[in-house]
């Protein structure tokens, strides 16, 4: 016993030294072949990457007043490996989340680690979950977008996806400034997959989303939708939009669309009442028009206001097609021509002006090209060169057919006749600025470019008040305030491309005071029923807006306005002297 | 002689005591780092809980004061209300000096 020990604890000894041995060339092998691997795998275990969101920028109309800012929400998911009674678990869940139980079930029953149940759910909602107290289930923070004033002003805000990207309106085209830059917190997580707070290793901070100032006017956006839900809703009208601007400086002040949507449940709602029909769609503007063709008439001094056109008692046959005046007229004065919307009356004086000039001045008024808006969508309209115009088509043009356009570009045009000949460039953001207020881009308003004469803006105001003081826009006259503008009533085309005859878009295009202009406001409705003139469908919306925009600017009602007396007197003869003047005419 | 075996000993368990006593004061260390990490998370969670919470009530301040909320809301009370005419409205003047004049006259 004695003498074999030594023997047996030497080759105990020669084996721990070689499992020793054999150690340190597995050692050898770990630390110079696999550290690297084996390494990744171990941090990966413990390491944690926290992502800090960053908060979405707001957006605020010109008072500061918000329209989209970001509150926080729980969204609520399950591990379902960790759910024990499946069934019994879906059937609460059921009840608090409003959902199907087999919905649940399915999602709890799959051999998944991680799996939603419900995303950005409201306070209410997580309190019902989270009395349930089920195992496996949890909840986690993520930033929603909301918009407090639900529709209004949805077309210009756009909306954004479930990850708060922008996917319509200025929520997409200016996404990169208000989304933010991500932020990143590396720590450490425990056995149960916990962060172990204190040991964060490093931690890159999120930027928050850069805030946004809008041109518009949040009251005045709410009167003009109102408005417009009346209008459109009482004409059964397929589509419908309005623009409200100062024609000074083009700042959009309000912009709607029918049908619209709620911003706050975009899904919800079809593709087509997303379509921001102001800036998207083109028409053809029908007698809206005639203020094109009547500006370059008098800026290019070949037709005066007093000048005199035989109007054919309402039917002219020219280039072997007959044209036709809603009302029959005889001779009537140029201002005239234009007050009662006389197709003849215009087509024979735009003869005086040739394809070249006409076309000349389309351009200048911006047609057919984009003017710039900061909206996403928008299209040019079509117009096109002389050189392709059939002997109709100066006629055509000169009232509003074979040209299309978009609401915000009679809008614009109509802004140079009341700002004095500036074709504006339409506004709508006024500024980006960081969390701090500091500015980041200043959208300054665009120089405006001379398209027309003062002396001929000012002829062009003094006739767009006669036609709503007594023409075809009397619906639109608002005691005391004086507005002026023009009617219009195109045919739309059928898909046989012939006019059809039920089918119409009425506008009208305004603004008010005729004399001082303050506001410009744009009405379309997209086939109305059962009356389709712009000057029944679309002339009472603007009156309505007017006056409410005259009050809220509290400019008070003038009682006798002596300019417009002295222009009655010289050229309209009163409410109805025009009309008894053109009768006497015939006579 | 005797003493040299026993100051070795006392050297050895002095080291000893004094590995130990780091080793406890490091442990100590980590749990109280642990400890103020998590009252810092729990602040920092209550904190985040208001801050959301604020956001969620400034949010739907915002939807009662809509123009849009109110106006359904009045038109659902059928409370009618329109702008004053002129004759309708007072102006009343703020200066003492002429109050004072036309109180003279």
């Amino acid at each position: 016993m004695y003498k074999g020990t030594p023997s047996r604890i030497r080759k105990v000894l020669y084996a721990l030294i070689i499992a020793f041995g054999l150690l340190c060339v597995r050692l050898v092998f770990v630390q110079l072949g696999a550290a690297k691997p084996l390494s990744d795998i171990a941090s990966s275990q413990y390491r944690l990457v926290v992502s800090l969101l960053p908060k979405r920028g707001v957006i605020y109309d010109r008072n500061l007043k918000e329209l989209a800012i970001t509150i926080n929400l729980n969204s609520i998911f399950a591990e379902p490996l960790k759910v024990k009674d499946k069934g019994l678990a879906s059937e609460k869940l059921a009840d608090a989340l409003g959902v199907s139980r087999n919905e649940i079930y399915k999602k709890l029953s799959q051999e998944k680690g991680f799996a939603w149940l419900a995303r950005k759910v409201s306070p209410d909602i997580v309190r019902s979950v989270r009395a349930l107290n089920i195992k496996g289930i949890d909840f986690i923070k993520e930033p929603q977008r909301v918009y407090p004033n639900g529709a209004m002003a949805s077309h210009i805000l756009g909306f954004t996806d479930i990850d708060n990207n922008g996917l319509e309106g200025l929520e997409l085209r200016f996404n990169k400034y208000l989304k933010g830059v991500i932020g990143y917190r590396y720590a450490v997580r425990d056995a149960k997959q916990r962060e172990v707070p204190g040991y964060e290793h490093k931690e890159i901070q999120p930027v928050d989303g850069d805030n946004m100032v809008l041109t518009i006017d949040g009251l005045i956006q709410s009167l003009a939708e109102s408005e417009l839900e009346d209008g459109y809703k009482k004409y059964h009208a397929k589509g419908a939009c309005i623009i409200v601007m100062d024609p000074y400086t083009g700042d959009i002040l309000a912009l709607s669309n029918r049908p619209n949507f709620d911003p706050n449940n975009a899904n919800a709602s079809p593709p087509d009442s997303r379509r921001n029909r102001a800036i998207c769609d083109f028409f053809e503007p029908g007698s809206s028009f005639k203020i094109i063709a009547a500006s370059s008439l008098l800026e290019e001094k070949v037709v005066k206001p007093s000048d005199k056109f035989f109007c054919e008692n309402g039917e002219y046959k020219w280039c072997g097609h007959t044209y036709h005046d809603h009302t029959p007229h005889g001779w009537l004065e140029f201002r005239d021509v234009i007050k009662f919307s006389s197709n003849i009356g215009t087509m024979k004086a735009t003869q005086r002006l040739g394809p070249e000039r006409l076309y000349k001045y389309i351009k200048k008024f911006g047609f057919g090209a984009k003017t710039g808006v900061e909206l996403p969508g928008e299209v040019n309209g079509i117009t096109t060169n002389p050189s392709t115009w059939s002997k109709l088509s100066l006629c055509s043009i000169s009232m509003g057919q074979e040209v299309t356009v978009t609401a915000i570009q009679l809008a614009c045009a109509i802004s140079a006749l009341a700002n004095g000949g500036n074709l504006v460039k339409p506004r709508i953001v006024q500024a980006i600025q960081d969390k701090t207020g500091r500015v980041i881009e200043k959208f300054e308003s665009k120089k405006p470019q001379r398209v027309i004469s003062e002396e001929t803006a000012k002829e062009m105001r003094n006739i767009l008040r006669g036609v709503v003081d007594s023409g075809t826009a009397e619906l639109a006259d608002v005691e005391g305030y004086f507005p002026a503008g023009k009617t219009g009533t195109a045919q739309k085309v059928e898909s046989n491309g012939t006019y059809s005859h039920s089918k119409f878009t009425a506008s009208f295009i305004g603004f008010v005071p005729y004399d001082d202009p303050k506001f410009v406001i744009a009405v379309i409705m997209d086939e109305p029923r059962p009356f389709y003139y712009g000057g029944v469908v679309c002339a009472p919306v603007f009156k309505k807006i007017a006056g409410q925009l005259m009050s809220y600017y509290k400019i008070y009602p003038k009682q006798q306005d002596n300019s417009a007396m002295s222009f009655l007197s010289s050229g309209l003869k009163g409410k109805n002297g025009a009309k008894r003047e053109a009768k006497k005419n015939n006579r | 002689m005797d003493k040299k075996p026993n100051n070795h000993c006392l050297k050895i368990l002095a080291a000893i005591v004094m590995v130990t006593f780091v080793a406890l004061a490091y442990v100590n260390q980590q749990a109280l780092m642990y400890q103020m990490g998590l009252k810092v998370k729990q602040n920092n969670d209550v904190y985040t809980k208001l801050v959301d919470h604020n956001k969620i009530l400034v949010y739907n301040v915002l939807n009662l004061r809509s123009p849009v909320a109110l106006e359904r809301k009045l038109l659902t009370k059928e409370v009618e209300l329109s702008m004053p005419s002129k004759w309708q409205v007072v102006k009343i003047d703020h200066s003492p000096k002429k109050i004072v004049l036309k109180g003279k006259i």
